[in-house]
């Protein structure tokens, strides 16, 4: 009788090895999908009958529309999609600098307004240019108060700097123009 | 001299390295095969944006698919946007009814508040028909809305 191979149990720990490396190869290899998405939150829905909120001050409010060929006006001036970003954070950031702009950003709310032919792009565009607005304010303002940038601040440091700034977005009901 | 048989020492076949075979094939069939997520007969070719959050809870998303019908879908259903609830075509009036089936089926009581209409929508779909799907979703007061998104820089 032959003693078993020592060259035999070599091969089979190789394989081992192997197999394992292949595993591990796929598991880094593979990243694992997870969708991202901007976030919103939709107003409550109010019937059409009932009286709905309507704004009287037009200091703090400012507007941004898009119209059907994807073209935006912004605070009554045709502008870049590259404009809205800085133009925001001069906005929020006025304290009673400028008279068209916020006196204060506590009171200061964004109005969007598109028309149905709307492309879905331009529109999240837009909003996507919004928060970038804010969450710039947001950052510089939490560097200003705390010396930390909003991702390592703690819950009721986000809270007061959110209070300081709140997003107010309002959607207008879509203008009917271009289908 | 008396014929004597040589006895042929076969080696017995080494099964170690079986379960070997059989990791490495469950390995291969991991990596190939694929859930199956719901067949979109849509094309959503979603826009890139910068703030974005990503998706971590999966059991609260409850996907809305607008966007023109596909090529083979497009004889019967037109090239117009269309919005899709998990296998089939849809209206936005269909939209409250779909949600309380969700609220039955997928997601647990507990999390009902905290549900999520992840909107996976073509860039090109036009307001129009997103607007009307909002309104539905606000009637039914599921207000926590996600566009869906790609990464620019």
């Amino acid at each position: 009788m032959k003693k078993p191979d020592k060259n035999a149990k070599k091969g089979i720990l190789l394989s081992v090895d192997v197999a394992f490396a292949l595993l591990i190869f796929w598991v880094v290899a593979q990243a694992i999908h997870t969708d991202t998405a901007i976030d919103t939150i939709l107003p409550p829905y109010v019937p059409e009958h009932a009286d709905s909120p309507r704004c009287h001050y037009t200091g703090n409010l400012f507007s941004i529309k898009i119209n059907s060929e994807n073209e935006i006006l912004l605070h009554g001036s045709l502008a870049e999609y590259a404009d809205i970003k800085p133009t925001i954070i001069e906005f929020l950031t006025n304290y009673n600098r400028r008279p068209d702009y916020s006196e204060n950003p506590r009171l200061a709310v964004v109005s969007i307004q598109n028309d149905n032919g709307t492309d879905f792009g331009a529109y999240l565009t837009v909003y996507n240019e919004i928060k970038a607005g804010y969450n710039a304010v947001w950052d510089a303002y939490a560097q200003q108060q705390f010396g930390k940038s909003m991702a390592n601040l703690q819950q009721w440091q986000i809270d007061s700097v959110k209070a300081e700034f709140p997003l107010l977005l309002s959607e207008s009901e879509p203008t009917n123009f271009g289908g | 001299m008396p014929f004597k048989k040589k006895q042929k020492d076969t080696p017995a076949i080494t099964t170690a390295s079986l379960p070997d075979i059989v990791f490495m094939l469950l390995c291969f069939f991991m990596v190939v095969t694929k859930m199956r997520d719901a067949e979109v007969f849509v094309k959503t070719n979603v826009p890139n944006a910068t703030e974005l959050q990503k998706l971590e809870d999966k059991t609260l998303l409850n996907y809305i698919y607008i966007g023109s019908p596909t090529k083979q879908y497009q004889e019967k259903m037109g090239s117009a946007p269309r919005i899709q609830l998990d296998d089939a075509f849809a209206t936005p009036e269909d939209i409250p009814v779909w949600v309380e089936k969700r609220k039955i089926n997928n997601i647990s009581p507990d999390k009902h508040g905290k549900m999520i209409a992840a909107m996976r929508i073509d860039k090109d779909a036009k307001m129009g028909i997103i607007t009307k799907v909002k309104t539905e979703l606000r009637k039914v007061n599921l207000r926590k809305v996600s566009y869906l998104a790609g990464k620019r820089n």
